[in-house]
């Protein structure tokens, strides 16, 4: 049985995962500083939740659950301003002074499209975009697999339109 | 939209700048202080009613004129009531939070939600309660007792006050049902 006790191991499970948590965060919350705030909402739940780990399910598909909790939890507490009244040009704007000007401007274009996904296509999509299978995902989100292939189908439709829209 | 599309797009977000690491003790202090203000509130809110209880208990014993009697016995049954119910529902949220947030996903959200959005709405009724129980006390004051300019500042004043806290009150509970809307998409 794995347990996390020590502070040391349970912060190197949030060094290993923080890229996910980053972009997860990203995804779900479009307004700058509460995509920050909210990344540490996420770091903090997992952090917290690493003791009740008794390997029930794989650590992927735990902290992913984590997460995605802790996002439905701050959009309960935070969603004061529609989404559509939102600046477009504030949001998105983490891209990578590495990657070269067209990539960003994809990446931000991509953000921008999952960010304007319906709550329950956005959770699905999400978790497709970081490589989780259907199995996965319906595992995080408790949810059938048949419903996995249903949302992913309408979500991956849906992106289509907005980055067609986008563009 | 095919695999190899999906795939390309799964690679350019992946490929998104990270947000710098965040200190987890920094992070675990200020958890820990708001864990605290909340059991703080709590405390207030209860050291509160016990003082309203304490209040009528002793205009009963020293035998304060009715009208008087009769709003302080209003204002502690209004306070009691509302902090059973209150903290019943604050409970239930609580034990919702300890453990469902792991195992299940939006249905324990959606409880959350329903439970503030019952806080929220016995707020708005405890609110019109109390402002026509002071309209009520403060006409008979004036029927069977005196009436100054002064206490009519006090009605105006308290009156507003109600109002405000109503407006609140309505705003959050607008704002709730519309994330509950949002989630249950």
């Amino acid at each position: 049985m794995v347990t996390f006790t020590k502070d040391s191991e349970k912060e190197n499970i949030i060094a290993q995962y923080w890229p996910q948590i980053s972009r997860a965060a990203s995804g779900y919350e479009n307004r700058p500083a509460l995509s920050d705030e909210l990344a540490q909402e996420m770091a903090l739940s997992v952090w917290r939740s690493l003791e009740s780990y008794k390997g029930q399910c794989s650590m992927n598909t735990y902290v992913y659950r984590v997460i995605h909790n802790t996002a439905i939890d701050h959009i309960r507490r935070n969603s004061k301003i529609s989404e559509d009244e939102l600046d477009e040009t504030i949001i998105c704007e983490h891209t990578s002074p590495e990657t070269d000007a067209l990539s960003a401007q994809r990446q931000k274009q991509l953000c921008s499209a999952v960010n304007k996904l319906p709550l329950s296509l956005r959770q699905v999509m999400l978790l497709k975009l970081e490589d989780l299978n259907n199995v996965e995902i319906s595992e995080v989100l408790g949810i059938s697999d048949a419903n996995v292939g249903i949302r992913l189908h309408r979500a991956k439709e849906q992106l289509t339109k907005l980055l067609a829209g986008i563009n | 939209m095919d695999n190899n599309e999906f795939e390309q797009l799964s690679s350019l977000w992946q490929s998104a700048e990270q947000k710098s690491l965040p200190h987890m003790d920094q992070l675990i202090k200020r958890h820990k202080r708001h864990s605290i203000v909340l059991k703080v509130n709590i405390a207030i809110e209860f050291l509160a009613v016990l003082a309203v209880s304490c209040f009528f208990v002793f205009s009963f014993i020293e035998k304060m004129p009715v009208i008087k009697l009769a709003w302080v016995g209003f204002a502690t049954v209004w306070g009691v009531t509302l902090f059973v119910l209150m903290n019943k529902s604050r409970l239930s949220s609580l034990k919702h939070l300890k453990s469902e947030q792991i195992a299940t996903s939006l249905d324990a959200h959606i409880q959350l939600l329903e439970n503030e959005i019952f806080r929220w709405r016995m707020s708005i009724k405890a609110t019109w309660i109390f402002m026509f129980a002071m309209g009520v006390f403060v006409m008979s004051k004036c029927l069977f007792s005196t009436c100054s300019a002064e206490d009519g500042l006090h009605l105006g004043a308290s009156f507003l006050v109600l109002c405000g806290a109503q407006v609140f009150f309505i705003i959050k509970n607008k704002t709730a049902k519309r994330i509950l809307h949002k989630i249950k998409q």
